[in-house]
């Protein structure tokens, strides 16, 4: 199938089949506001961005007027330790703002691919959720204000420096997951947490999916402070991994019941071995946008079933999955000509009543599956939120279903 | 519609026993939790008890008819003035629709009515070993629909977060009638947080019919510590340095020398009376971790200069130490007849020169004030002990207020860390954000609420509205030309 149906030649490719004909760059909330009022008056369409590492995810659209840099946008507004309060300009890396934690012995505790590109601004606006939502939640849950431009240029603030704060409506927490489609975040505000003292992972060895599912879901009930629990199925075979971070006789403590709960070991990694296993875990479903990549969503008692359904239509193919049982969310990596198996886990997905997203795809399988699965519930309050905010619909069309 | 039609109507719905409407009935109505002069008070056409969503859908919907207004009513414990019905209209009030209508342990989810008690969810799964996080101090009385509204804390918000924390989905009824799931951010999920924007919406944007809340699981270990100290100063110097040397208990609770007065000889807690305050901090989790930081804790509240330590680690003993600040509101009674609550919220490691503030205030102003609060997320909840008789109380308070609240946003704090805006802090609303701020706020209730019918005259002061804005405009023009709309 032809790349694309649009004349790209003098156009800039922002990342695999994602165009602008023209690339800008912004390093102040006062001219980006400019900047989108007058896109807005000129009906321009605009797509923002920051470490571009999920900037193919998207439905397939004509080439944007701009994309529009964010990568400048850089730097610590604010940190103070003792309030356990960060406030970072949007296109800041996640590894700078870990490293400036890190000399207040302080953390986002969040797993992120690529941290050295990926931007805070654009992890925000994509919303993923890490396996230690399990305990200790996600961006979601740090998010305690942001300053952001709504696609028709108004400049605005919401939340604030405190921890609790119930000033007004809930727009930062809103945005979450928006995926720019609604206003661009030009610094946001986050609750940091104490650095884990210790940090310890288990990873034990199944023969099925399955079975691993329900060992997880049982280690899961017993041990209330786990920190992350995940079920992976792939070259090297069937593995649950269990997380706990703490003090480090907690975390002995814990690894030790953790191995007899599943009542098997395959290894023990300990701090900085276990902190480099987590990254790998997520790094691998980013790494490789050739790859096929869909995520799929079940509640937790369903997600043993769906999996094992997908697990049979898979078998014996270089496709990978990982599950983490405990919420329910399951990612699937088919190899790079997996269109058909993508397309009929899909389908078996819905049938299962599971949503899905395909978060990594070729260009043609992009424009025969439509990214954002299903049409939510609720689309016409979230196309008048999108009408308020972006009124002349500007805002990186194709991303999300408004 | 006339009101005798617009009551036939209603009571075709909810039936005989699900409506209100004679004057004296509508008396409780009038009001919430909050102080009467603080927030002012106002009646309702009607208030009617719906037992279904499909109820409440319909009443919205004649409400659209009749172009009413409608204010969703859960406890009526709020301390902003939000289930006060300002425009008149219908009070929906969703205390009949109380179900727990399913408890998952694998999901650790809730699917609840709104009218669910706090605290009764909490009673009903501890059981099975979980709990909801959210424990506002009202927890026996205030519904889950409230809290959703308010995105309410409490003690254990320290460590596990505030209502929206804990909300996975939410069936609401839109504005103009249509019942719909609003979804949160979850792997394989492609559409906008609703939930998010629902949480905190302060009954605006739509109205809770249920609610799929996450549950907790009950930690290994629980150990509460009450430390004692000398003075405020000392208190507050230990809260900073426990959070900063890197630990997160549950819950860090503050008591001044006022509240054990009035706490102390009605409930025995053990607080001593002679403490300028006391300290209650709960450490949870695995049972090395916990032993571990009581130790921690322990020499760090010493260096702070506390007094005295105990702690507790039997269910019963905690219970003792936690009724104390349970029951702390109930018991300034004994102080004096009426007192106004206040909430409002500062960076934590400026709780220090707040908490010193705080007595200037009450000094100039002439004032008691006690100080009960979540000091761990520099949540202040300065108590102003006042006698509605005298004349002149009410408008000390309310002056008093005016100053903390200025003070408060002066070093970095909110206007409401839980309580809400309502129309307590309405007036406030420009003293933290800008004109775009509240424009931005305003096109986001638009989006869900066009007709403004849910719950006007809150949160988003006179004038930001699109409407209000081109009514502005038009006055403007008619002043400034001479021109009239027809
Ligand atoms: C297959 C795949 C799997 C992944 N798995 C995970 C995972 O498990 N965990 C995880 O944390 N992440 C995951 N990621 C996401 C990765 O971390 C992204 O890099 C990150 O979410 C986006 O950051 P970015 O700076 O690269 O944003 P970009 O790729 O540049 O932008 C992504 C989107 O956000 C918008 N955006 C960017 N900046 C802003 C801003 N300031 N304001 C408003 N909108 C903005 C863009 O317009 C675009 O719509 C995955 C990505 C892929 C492709
Ligand atoms: C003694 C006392 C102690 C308190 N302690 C705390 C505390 O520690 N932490 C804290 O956060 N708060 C506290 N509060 C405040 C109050 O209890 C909370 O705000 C509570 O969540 C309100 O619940 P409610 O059911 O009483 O709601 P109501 O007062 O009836 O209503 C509050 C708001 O919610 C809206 N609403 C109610 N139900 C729904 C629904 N189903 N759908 C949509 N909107 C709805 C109403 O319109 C209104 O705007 C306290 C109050 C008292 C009196």
């Amino acid at each position: 199938m032809p790349m694309s149906i649009h004349d790209t030649t003098n156009a800039h490719e922002l990342a695999t089949g994602v165009f602008a004909d023209e690339v800008v760059a912004v390093e102040s909330g006062s001219r980006l506001a400019d900047f989108l009022r007058e896109a807005t008056a000129a009906n321009h369409s605009v797509i923002p961005f920051g470490g571009r590492r999920s900037l193919a995810t998207g439905n397939p659209t004509e080439p944007a007027r701009f994309g529009l840099d964010l990568t400048g946008l850089t730097g610590i507004l604010s940190y103070e330790p003792a309030d356990l309060t960060l406030s970072v300009r949007a296109g800041t890396t996640l590894a700078d703002i870990q490293r400036a934690l890190g000399e207040g012995g302080q953390e986002l505790p969040i797993d992120v691919p690529f941290p050295d590109v990926t931007t805070i601004g654009g992890l925000v606006a994509t919303g993923f959720v890490g396996p230690r939502r399990l305990r200790s939640g996600s961006l979601r849950d740090l998010l305690i204000g942001c300053e952001f431009v709504r696609g028709d240029g108004l400049l605005a603030k919401a939340g604030g420096m405190v921890v609790k704060n119930v000033s007004g409506f809930e727009i930062p927490r809103f945005l979450h997951g928006s995926w720019g489609a609604l206003a661009v975040l030009t610094s946001v505000n986050l609750k940091v947490t104490p650095m884990a003292r210790a940090d310890g992972t288990l990873l034990a060895a199944f023969d099925d999916v399955g079975l691993a599912i329900d060992a997880a879901h049982r280690l899961i009930a017993a041990e209330p402070s786990i920190e992350a629990c995940v079920v992976t199925s792939d070259r090297d075979g069937v593995r649950v991994s269990a997380r706990s971070v703490g003090r480090a006789g907690a975390v002995a403590a814990s690894l030790d019941s953790f191995a007899q709960c599943l009542g098997s070991e395959v290894a023990r990694l300990e701090v900085e071995e276990s902190r480099a296993f987590w990254r790998e875990l997520v790094n691998q479903y980013a790494e490789d946008n050739s790859k096929t990549v869909l995520a799929l969503g079940a509640r937790p008692r369903d997600i043993r079933a769906l999996a094992t359904r997908i697990g049979d239509v898979t078998a014996g193919d270089e496709s990978a999955i990982q599950v983490s049982p405990g919420f329910g969310s399951l990612r699937i990596m088919t190899p790079t000509d997996g269109e058909d198996l993508a397309t009929g886990i899909v389908a078996l997905a819905a049938a299962d009543g599971a949503n899905y997203v395909l978060e990594s795809a070729s260009p043609a399988l992009r424009s025969s599956l439509p990214t954002w699965g299903a049409e939510p519930e609720g689309i016409e309050v979230m196309r008048s939120v999108k009408r308020q905010f972006d009124p002349g619909g500007i805002l990186n069309l194709g991303r999300l279903p408004v | 519609m006339d009101r005798q039609q617009l009551l036939e109507e209603l009571e075709r719905i909810v039936g005989h026993d699900g409506i209100r409407h004679r004057p004296v009935d509508l008396l409780v109505y009038e009001y919430d939790g909050s102080v009467d002069g603080a927030v002012d008070t106002a009646a309702p056409t009607a208030v009617v008890l719906p037992r279904s969503t499909d109820q409440v859908s319909a009443i919205v919907k004649l409400a659209k008819r009749a172009d009413l207004p409608v204010v969703a009513r859960g406890a009526g414990t709020g301390l902003s003035g939000g289930a006060v019905a300002q425009r008149g209209g219908i009070i929906v009030s969703l205390t009949r629709m109380d179900r727990v209508l399913d408890v998952n342990l694998l999901d650790r989810t809730a699917l609840v009515e709104p009218g669910v008690i706090n605290l009764e969810l909490s009673d009903g799964v501890r059981d099975q070993g979980l709990f909801f996080a959210p424990d506002p101090s009202s927890q026996k009385a205030c519904t889950i629909g409230g809290n959703v509204a308010e995105n309410s804390g409490g003690p254990h918000c320290l460590k596990y977060g505030v209502t929206t924390n804990h909300i996975l989905g939410l069936e609401i009824v839109l504005p103009n009638g249509e019942v719909i799931w609003t979804r949160t951010a979850q792997d394989g999920y492609g559409g906008l947080d609703l939930t998010a924007a629902v949480v905190g919406s302060e009954g605006m944007f739509g109205i809770v019919t249920k609610a799929l809340v996450k549950l907790t699981p009950i930690p290994a270990a629980t150990t509460v510590m009450l430390a004692a100290f000398g003075s405020l100063d000392d208190a507050s110097r230990a809260v900073t340095s426990i959070i900063a040397a890197g630990n997160l208990p549950a819950s860090l609770e503050m008591m001044d020398n006022l509240t054990i007065q009035a706490v102390e000889p009605a409930y025995h807690a053990g607080y001593p009376m002679d403490a300028a305050a006391v300290l209650l901090i709960e450490s949870d989790g695995h049972p090395v971790e916990v032993a571990e930081s009581v130790e921690e804790i322990e020499a760090l509240c010493r260096e702070a200069g506390a007094t005295s330590l105990r702690s507790a680690d039997t269910a019963a003993e905690r219970d003792l130490l936690w009724k104390g600040r349970k029951m702390a509101l109930a018991a300034m009674g004994r102080l004096a007849p009426n007192y106004y609550l206040h909430d409002t919220v500062v960076p934590r490691s400026r709780l220090p020169e707040t908490l010193e503030t705080v007595e200037a205030i009450a000094r100039h102003h002439k004032l008691q004030i006690a100080n009960v609060f979540h000091a761990g997320d520099g949540n202040l909840h300065p108590l102003m002990l006042f006698d509605r008789r005298k004349p002149g109380d009410v408008e000390r308070i309310l002056e008093a207020s005016h100053d903390l609240i200025h003070e408060c946003v002066r070093v970095g704090g909110m206007l409401s860390g839980e309580h809400g805006i309502g129309t307590e802090k309405r007036g406030y609303m420009t003293l933290v954000f800008s004109e775009s701020d509240l424009r931005a706020m305003a096109g986001l209730k638009e989006a869900f609420d066009p007709d403004q019918r849910f719950n006007p005259e809150k949160v988003i002061p006179t004038g930001y509205m699109c409407g209000e804005v081109k009514q502005l405009h038009l006055q403007a023009m008619q002043q400034q030309h001479g021109i009239v709309p027809v």
